[in-house]
């Protein structure tokens, strides 16, 4: 159909033509049985720079060029014969472009022949290619993160997964179902309850959230996730749905759970060798000196009134050294070797340790306050008891406090070991107390806590004194690390 | 008066010899010497003394159970106890089992005489001496 014949065509045709025209990206050849084109048109022409005469004494194959002529050859006689067929090929110019081409039969009372339908479709393709490279590499992404993506719908309970979540929870990609069904088929039965709790909390409250639980694979892996997610609410203001992912964290739960484990290895090898060096302080060294004591006195009083009183206050003052250093030894021992923790528990071992609190400085008093009913075990107790002592050398040394308090709290979820002080605090920010942090043991009694499993906390601010807080699980502080 | 009986009962054989040297240097006699807490038990029903300088730490038989039995057996046996320990609440316990007193070691030597001294003094108001008149008479 060209410019010279379309006055001739029918209203439908001038119709479509007209549509063609006003396509950017459509360009309509028509041919004949020996597949030379007889009509051009389209607005992908002159969108192009092209004219509908340059094609008219061409047949349709050579527009393909010699690369794909066999191919548009055979579906130009398809179209002859009746058959539809579609193919794509690379551009007639520029090559960099993708063009559509549908071969239909030219039906009507004209001569017999074919139509093509040629569409660039080189922006919807590409705008394709991203979106799929965009999904492949999330999904990678998610791969490599190990973070599974999901969206439920609050109106019909749909769970929507992505392949990720479907491979960490070990169900086929593409599954549906509800989030009951979910819960019901993945959730480790131990933490059914809670997660399900916690959903009923949520759909009404569409702040993000984080929750750790367990699933278990079909296979019978369990694995330990990190869901997080948040509402999304319509223009209504209504709470439709949930996006959210769902991390795999179970290296991490199982690294940590290694880490703790090393370090309380750590923790007893070095409480065995402050026991064993403790023992041989106190059977060795404190008996002998002690008794070197008691030999200097019974010297003294040998000599008695026959030796002269310069050698006398001579022994006299060598028997008092000897005994402040034995003093100062047993001090070490107790320090190295807590007995009272040992064999009266960590209270008694507290209220010792705060008695010697307040007569090593101007502490006016030291409380202790405690919750505890049962021996802990002794793992724990050995622990806390050293955090304890610790915070409480701190005071000692550094806070200038006059008030201190030791509390110890057991409730349901936990224990809680408080040490505080009415004392000059600290600014923990500050760059130049981060040197001394190490000297205060924060490190070493945060790495104990967490080594149980627990938390460690330090409140404080210049003038506004500190606060010490070691929280263990219940199952820890009950029944020992192991637990 | 006779002179004051001891029963010295430590496991460190050096420092048991220092005791037992400074006690008769300071006019005790020293009736028996012990190297575990079931030894002193035995000696002390046996030699019946006035006092028991007794450690804690001791193998077979502690300080503090070997106390108890003695109490038990002789309660007028005055016990004091010598530690390397010092704290309140074993002290507790020492009183608890029946100790006359408390001493860490690495008190002051003075100490010890007068801790034995006063143990003594309290063992012979709770029974006068053989042939001596009762304290009410």
């Amino acid at each position: 159909m060209t410019a010279e014949t379309a006055d001739q065509a029918s209203p439908g045709e001038a119709s479509f033509r007209l549509l063609a025209e006003h396509l950017p990206d459509l360009v309509i050849f028509a041919f004949d049985t020996d597949l030379r084109i007889w009509a051009a048109t389209g607005g992908g022409i002159p969108a192009r720079g092209w004219t509908s005469e340059e094609f008219l004494s061409m047949t349709v194959p050579e527009i393909a060029g010699a690369g794909r002529a066999t191919d548009i050859r055979a579906c130009c006689e398809g179209a002859l014969a009746g058959r539809r067929t579609q193919l794509e090929m690379a551009g007639y110019d520029p090559p960099d472009r993708l063009w559509s081409l549908h071969f239909v039969p030219l039906s009507g009372g004209g001569p017999r022949g074919g139509m093509v339908l040629c569409r660039d479709v080189t922006e919807p393709r590409r705008a394709e290619e991203l979106l799929r490279a965009s999904q492949r590499r999330l999904a990678g992404a998610q791969r490599i993160a190990q973070v599974g993506s999901w969206e439920w719908d609050l109106e019909t309970d749909a769970l929507t997964a992505s392949d990720e979540l479907c491979r960490l929870f070990g169900l086929p990609p593409g599954i549906e179902l509800t989030m009951t069904e979910g819960v019901a088929v993945a959730i480790h039965p131990a933490d059914r309850v809670r997660v399900m709790t916690a959903l009923g909390r949520i759909r009404d409250d569409p702040s993000p959230f984080a929750l750790e639980h367990r699933i278990i694979r079909p296979d019978g892996e369990v694995r330990t996730v990190l869901a997080r997610g948040e509402g999304m609410v319509d223009e209504d203001g209504r709470l439709v749905r949930f996006i959210g992912t769902d991390q795999d964290i179970t290296d991490r739960r199982r690294a940590d759970a290694e880490r703790r484990r090393l370090l309380n290895r750590v923790y007893e090898a070095q409480e065995g060798q402050d026991r064993r060096l403790a023992t041989d302080l106190h059977d060795g060294h404190v008996q002998s000196l002690a008794a070197i004591g008691f030999k200097l006195e019974q010297a003294r009083l040998r000599l008695g009134a026959s030796g002269s009183p310069e050698v006398d206050e001579l022994l006299w003052q060598v028997t008092k050294d000897l005994s402040a250093e034995v003093t100062a030894l047993r001090r070490t021992i107790g320090r190295l070797r807590p007995l009272v923790l040992v064999e009266d528990g960590l209270e008694a071992a507290l209220r010792e340790e705060a008695k010697s609190a307040c007569n090593r400085t101007a502490l006016a008093n030291c409380e202790v306050i405690s919750e505890l009913v049962t021996r802990l075990d002794p793992v724990v107790e050995t622990a806390l008891f050293r955090v304890a002592q610790q915070a409480l050398a701190n005071v000692v040394e550094h806070a200038s406090a006059t008030h201190a308090e030791v509390i110890i709290e057991c409730g349901a979820k936990g224990m809680l070991l408080r040490v505080s002080d009415d004392g000059c605090g600290f600014d923990p920010d500050h760059v130049q107390v981060i040197a001394d942090i190490a000297h205060f043991g924060l490190i070493a009694m945060r790495e104990r806590v967490e080594a149980l499993g627990g938390r460690f906390r330090v409140t404080t601010a210049p003038g506004q004194g500190t606060v010490v807080e070691a929280r263990l699980p219940l199952a820890v502080a009950a029944e020992g690390p192991g637990a | 008066m006779s002179r004051p009986r001891l029963l010295v009962a430590d496991d460190h054989p050096m420092l048991r010899a220092a005791l037992v040297d400074l006690l008769v240097q300071a006019g005790f006699e020293v009736a028996g010497e012990a190297a575990d807490g079931a030894d002193a038990v035995a000696l002390a029903k046996e030699l019946e003394p006035d006092v028991v300088l007794m450690d804690l730490r001791m193998p077979v038989l502690g300080g503090l159970d070997a106390t108890r039995l003695i109490k038990d057996a002789c309660p007028d046996i005055q016990v004091v106890l010598l530690t390397a320990f010092e704290s309140p609440a074993l002290q507790q316990q020492a009183e608890e089992a029946g100790c006359f007193a408390y001493l860490v070691k690495g008190c002051p030597p003075g100490d010890l005489r007068l801790a034995m001294h006063e143990a003594m003094a309290w063992r012979r108001s709770l029974r006068p001496p053989a042939g001596s008149a009762p304290l009410e008479a």
